[in-house]
């Protein structure tokens, strides 16, 4: 007779320290739903419609959507967009991680102002931001204003509306997103581990390639995440400093959705993009990025 | 714990503030008007709405609008607003494809008041998102909205216009900065299409092909729902060797225009208007070959819960004073046959305001086929290998 009150108590406490959880992941769980699963799910639900003759979604089953983009009808747009992604994670990378390695070596007592320094930019609005580039860059901007009045050129540099412009935008947009997690992952590093290699004879080459690099590249993978998956979208940046001539996968969206008004088509292309973006972070996680995630978290 | 369920309800409270004040409400319901005296205060030349309906809006009280964002005059708001003590909610859009797509997921979207244009007035019809307009409620579009227009009806699938007013005629065209370019083509559409060379990489054209091809397909020589693969080969082929010109696509270059950046624009007639307001040495023209004409309209959606204020807006629309404060702000060419009148001298003398009947007669106005499958499936590719 004990036994059963007894094992149902302890079933009630387990209950209770599971539901413990709720309060705390409830809220961003609701949030997932809301925003990030239902979302995706009226996509996909619109993505296998068809349209009628005036571009009006039709409730019958079609997979034609899908069969316009696997025939590559925008596979050089699909395919820019990934370079475009690609470029600007690796030259975020490449100019982000001796920063944050610099930073974190040689700061000293500015370390925090330098990392302000570089997080202070995303506290303006995106939009804003980008039209200040582009008052930088434009023919009669700031630095071509500047450049011809000193003589260095005899007529304006033509980089606003160029793919150039684009990669500029899109690397000075997603730049702190990089620097931040490797920041973070070096700050975390253990120095012992650079001393003893030291003590092994091992050279400043070999320490960073053996020691510091694996170590860190919880942060790289974090921050590639951060940068390649927004950077994949874009279409605020090749509208604006693209000039819109330059599309990338986020304006066909655009362009499908609002301009032809063909949301079904807009849909398996946004679908598209979001399947290349998982297979991307799951290949990733597959290739030793759960081991990092693991450590960073 | 507690601490939590404190930051969760300050968040609840915030974003119920947030949503609940979100619409832009841009005047609030005061008192109700006696009919009589809207009647006797009414200004010479204005009819007014019939009893049952102003009765009815004065119960409705309110005005849903779906329209574009700092465009017409608000002052005509103000005035409708403190005439009638409506209050007026506005909800913007940033293009006439905006407005399709909304309404292709939502038919019922909830406005009195939506800014139609001619594409969006021939989808939303046929989609059934348009609520028809009961014309005895409107006595100034009756009044002033000339005959030639109410035929013109018929060719959109709209015969006297039930479902959108036309209250402008809109043309595509362009404008140059004459301080740079003084091509002796102007104004031919060849200065646009066959630029010089100096021009290279300071044209921009508008970011919609259901303005670019139509303007090609003129300068061409063609009608503008022409279906023939040759005809519109040329077409591809000149977008094609004008790429290399082309700074951007840009609907609204206001800023490349008066910061001297971009020298030609691909633009409509009262945009053209505004940046020659902004920079004076902006000019416009009306292209020698003839352009794509169309009406600027507006209707009532199905879903809208005021249909009564919305008769009421649209007559007050159509008052000859407020019409025309519309038409000098705009910029483009009025319909109300009271208007021309009441000009000033700078929309007299602007190219795209008081166009020629021969010009008119001479332009093609977009027919509704080119909203169609059949024309975009032709237009689709031309375009998307123009921009990629």
């Amino acid at each position: 007779m004990e036994r059963v009150p007894k094992n149902l108590r302890q079933k009630v406490a387990k209950l209770l320290t599971k539901q413990a959880h709720v309060p705390y992941v409830g809220p961003i769980a609701l949030w997932m739903v809301l925003f990030v699963i239902a979302p995706l799910v009226i996509i996909l639900y619109f993505s296998v419609l068809s349209t009628g003759p005036l571009g009006q979604i039709i409730s019958s089953f079609t997979l034609r959507n899908y069969a316009d983009v696997l025939k590559g009808a925008y596979g050089i747009i699909l395919l820019r967009s990934l370079a475009f992604a690609f470029g600007t994670n690796m030259i975020c990378l490449l100019i982000g991680y001796p920063l944050a390695y610099w930073i974190v070596r040689y700061g000293g007592r500015w370390k925090i102002t330098l990392i302000f320094l570089i997080i202070i930019p995303s506290w303006t609005c995106y939009l804003i931001r980008l039209y200040a580039l582009k008052t930088l860059i434009g023919t009669t901007g700031l630095i071509n204003s500047t450049l011809l009045s000193l003589g260095l050129i005899s007529s304006p540099l033509q980089v606003l509306y160029t793919p150039f412009a684009v990669m500029l935008g899109l690397v000075y947009t997603w730049f702190p997103f990089m620097v931040l997690p490797i920041y973070a992952s070096l700050v975390g590093l253990d120095p012992s581990l650079l001393e003893a290699a030291d003590d092994l004879g091992a050279t400043p080459f070999q320490k960073f390639f053996t020691v510091t690099l694996p170590l860190t590249k919880g942060g790289v993978f974090a921050g590639t995440i951060l940068v390649f998956i927004p950077a994949l979208g874009e279409w605020l940046v090749p509208l604006l400093l693209g000039g819109a001539k330059v599309m990338m996968a986020g304006s066909l969206v655009e362009y499908y959705f609002i301009k032809v008004g063909n949301i079904p088509a807009g849909s398996a292309i946004a679908a598209t993009i979001t399947a290349i973006v998982l297979l991307v972070v799951y290949l990733g996680i597959k290739l030793g990025g759960q081991e990092v995630l693991e450590r960073v978290t | 714990m507690r601490n939590l369920f404190i930051l969760i309800g300050i968040g609840a409270v915030v974003l119920l503030f947030l949503f609940t004040s979100l619409p832009a409400v841009c005047g609030s319901g005061t008192e109700k008007v006696a009919y009589e005296n809207y009647v006797s205060s009414l200004p010479a030349g204005c009819e007014p709405v019939p009893l049952e309906c102003f009765e009815q809006a004065m119960e409705e009280g309110q005005l849903n609008m779906f329209e574009w964002a700092e465009w017409w005059p608000q002052e005509m708001y103000d005035g409708f607003s403190k005439e009638f003590g409506i209050k007026v909610v506005r909800d913007y859009f940033g293009s006439e494809d905006e407005v399709i797509a909304k309404f292709k997921l939502n038919p019922e979207a909830g406005y009195d008041y939506v800014y139609t244009g001619l594409r969006a007035a021939v989808l939303l019809r046929e989609m059934g998102a348009l609520r028809e307009i009961n014309y005895d409620w409107v006595p100034n579009v009756k009044k002033y909205l000339p005959e030639w227009v109410i035929e013109e009806g018929i060719a959109f699938g709209d015969p006297g216009w039930k479902y959108a007013i036309p209250y402008e005629m809109c043309i595509t065209s362009y404008c140059y900065n004459e301080k740079y370019v003084d091509d002796p083509r102007i104004p031919s559409w060849s200065v646009l299409f066959e630029p010089d060379e100096k021009y290279k990489g300071r044209i921009t054209l508008t970011d919609n092909m259901w303005e670019v091809i139509p303007c090609a397909l003129i300068y061409l020589g063609y009608r503008i729902d022409t279906k023939d693969e040759g005809e519109l080969m040329e077409v591809r082929n000149l977008l094609l060797r004008l790429k290399p010109y082309i700074m951007a696509f840009d609907s609204w270059p206001v800023r490349l225009m008066v910061e001297e950046e971009a020298y030609i624009s691909h633009t409509w007639g009262g945009d053209a208007l505004y940046f020659h307001r902004q920079l004076e040495s902006i000019r416009g023209v009306l292209p020698a070959e003839s352009t794509q004409l169309a009406f600027g309209t507006f209707g009532s959606a199905k879903g809208g819960a005021h249909p009564a204020v919305f008769h009421l807006w649209a007559n007050y629309v159509f008052r000859p004073e407020v019409n025309n404060q519309l038409i000098e702000t705009i910029g483009y060419s009025p319909l109300h046959t009271g208007v021309p009148e009441l000009l000033s001298e700078e929309m007299k003398a602007w190219s795209a305001t008081v166009l020629p009947e021969e010009y008119v007669e001479k332009s093609q106005f977009q027919p509704p086929v080119v909203f169609t499958k059949e024309i975009i499936d032709l237009w689709e590719p031309i375009w998307l290998e123009l921009k990629k």
